[in-house]
């Protein structure tokens, strides 16, 4: 006989997604205030040490920050099975994520060995954990089989090979180890934008990109096979670039990579234009902007492979990183940040009691107004990170600043919402 | 198919469709069309959960002997979505959209995550205890009226 569900019972508390939201933005505004401090050094090079520090700050501070808050929040929902001591996994992914990016930058600007080994040491412990943590959970999962669960088996999956090509790197970098590095970087990369960013989105996308805007359901063919046949890709890609080093072969990998990409953008797209919700909320200007870009990221990826002298451009795998990261990433979680933060705030008072909550609805928490405003700002910021990488001396600080502007924005939205928890919460546990 | 996930989760796209259509009435400032829909809706959506809370959940607890596993959660969700029901009735009758859509954002975000757990994990459930009994269940629950 079954045991049937503990499950869904023991969502965590609201201070463990919540404190990986509130940190996240923080990362992104130190990431403005480096590229203003910088300079347009900032941007010069994929190969630059202030690159790299600028792109870890974004990646490890908020895309995996707040990827793997949102994670913990819904894996009882979605997997059926709760996360094993989900505080404790918390604090050690929090501390080691937090420790290890600020670190790892640091590292990166100072070129200091030892600051980078304990940046793999702290990445390695505290995203070990919660990819343990998931992969514990997901096994024991009594969900239903669906095209979100396997998703995201295999976004951690490939957060997993990420993080360890990344702890390679470091060490490789930091002890002068023989690795091919340009090689290995470019596995690193790409396990990381699509083995993890983007499956991790398209499991999510399956379920609420339906769900929240009433569209149709992402056609059989492609919910069933995209990840399956992006992982496979990816493993050809990397153990051919690794190991054969046919030119070909890579080319057509690379190729069929971007096909996928952009058949899952441009559905993505295509369904959301079919919504029968019209309502345009600022959540759905987040998606529409994040699937635009990452539509037009595979087709100048593609137009790359196509197209030598654009190949040859050092500014293409620039342009590819503001759109994908930028464009894509950010968009697509801060748009996700402004339903789950008013939800879980509106949600947990709600739960105290019937007719207790002081809150008539989400729109207490957070106005559309407020996240609209900020993403006009975004949307600016990331055309003028575009422009920054083609015309440098005209972009560069009107795009540093608008970054740090709708950082600090997000900030203050993200920030106003938990107040409104903490202000109602003592009233309510007092009549409790 | 007639199992439990089959019928139970055609029965919440029923219901997201009238909301829908109650909530495009809202949008487009018809607050006269809006609340002759939301009252299909709220009609639907209620005996949605009288079906649930009276035949399913019951039958289930009893199988199971589990009162207070998913089926406790379930019924806590519904009672907070009984809440935003009132507050958007109320809100059709006063005629402001305003607040009508306020209150209908937040039903649908809490009523897809509620539906997401009931048909990827408690209907399931339901259709490997209940299997024997389910054809009963399903008579009982359709001569529950509508609200």
């Amino acid at each position: 006989m079954i045991q049937p569900g503990l499950s869904f019972e023991q969502a965590p508390p609201l201070a463990v997604p919540f404190r990986f939201f509130l940190l996240a933005p923080f990362f992104l505004l130190a990431s403005g205030l480096l590229m203003l401090a910088l300079g347009p050094a900032a941007l010069a090079s994929r190969w630059a040490p202030e690159t790299l520090a600028l792109t870890h700050l974004v990646t490890l501070g908020f895309v995996a920050q707040t990827m793997i808050g949102a994670v913990l929040q819904v894996l009882p929902v979605v997997a059926g099975s709760p996360v094993i001591h989900p505080g404790g996994v918390a604090l050690t992914t929090l501390l080691g994520l937090n420790g290890g990016t600020l670190l790892l930058v640091f590292g990166f600007l100072a070129a200091s060995p030892p600051a980078l080994q304990a940046a793999a040491a702290l990445l390695a412990l505290g995203l070990g954990a919660v990819v343990l943590a998931a992969g514990v959970a997901m096994v024991r999962g009594k969900a239903a089989a669906s095209p979100t669960v396997y998703g995201l088996r295999l976004a951690f999956l490939g957060l997993a090979v990420t993080v360890a090509l990344g702890v390679l790197l470091a060490l490789a970098l930091a002890q002068g180890l023989a690795l091919p590095l340009q090689k290995v970087v470019s596995a690193h990369v790409s396990w990381g934008l699509f083995g993890w960013v983007l499956a991790l989105v398209a499991a999510v996308a399956y379920q609420v990109v339906p769900m929240f805007q009433m569209t149709p359901q992402y056609p059989q063919s492609l919910s069933r096979w995209l990840l399956p046949a992006l992982f496979l890709g990816l493993s050809l890609r990397t153990v051919t670039e690794l190991f054969s080093g046919s030119e070909t072969l890579l080319h057509l990998l690379d190729g069929l990579l971007g096909l996928l990409v952009l058949g899952f953008g441009a559905a993505t797209l295509r369904l959301q234009q079919q919504r029968r919700r019209r309502l345009r909320d600022a959540t759905l200007m987040f998606w529409q902007l994040g699937m635009g870009a990452l539509v037009l990221a595979a087709a100048l990826w593609l137009g790359g492979l196509l197209v030598a002298p654009l190949a040859e451009d050092p500014r293409l795998p620039l342009l590819l990183g503001v759109l994908v990261l930028g464009g894509f990433a950010l968009s697509v979680i801060n748009g996700m940040l402004y339903k789950i933060v008013p939800f879980l705030v509106w949600f947990h008072l709600q739960a105290r009691g019937p007719g207790k909550s002081p809150l008539k609805s989400m729109k207490d928490v957070l106005t559309d107004r407020m996240a609209q405003g900020q993403f006009y700002t975004h949307a600016a910021a990331v055309l003028l990170l575009l422009g920054a990488v083609l015309a440098p001396a005209w972009c560069f600080y009107p795009a540093a600043l608008l970054t740090t502007l709708s950082a600090a924005w997000l900030a203050r939205n993200l920030i106003a919402a938990i107040g409104v928890y903490r202000r109602a919460l003592p009233a309510l546990v007092a009549g409790a | 198919m007639s199992d439990v996930v089959h019928v139970m989760s055609e029965d919440h796209k029923v219901c997201d469709d009238y909301f829908e259509q109650a909530e495009a009435a809202a949008g487009s400032g018809d607050m006269v069309g809006c609340a002759a829909r939301f009252e299909v809706f709220r009609g639907a959506l209620l005996r949605h959960f009288r079906q649930e809370e009276e035949v399913l959940f019951p039958g289930f607890e009893e199988a199971t002997g589990n009162t207070m596993g998913p089926t406790r959660m379930m019924r806590q969700e519904h009672e907070m979505m009984r809440e935003l029901i009132e507050r958007m009735r109320l809100a059709a009758e006063a005629a402001s959209a305003e607040e009508y859509l306020g209150a209908a954002d937040t039903l649908m975000v809490l009523m897809q995550q509620h539906n997401m757990k009931e048909e990827g994990i408690l209907y399931p459930m339901c259709d490997s205890v209940l299997a024997d009994q389910w054809g009963e269940l399903h008579m009982k629950m359709q001569d529950i009226p509508p609200e």
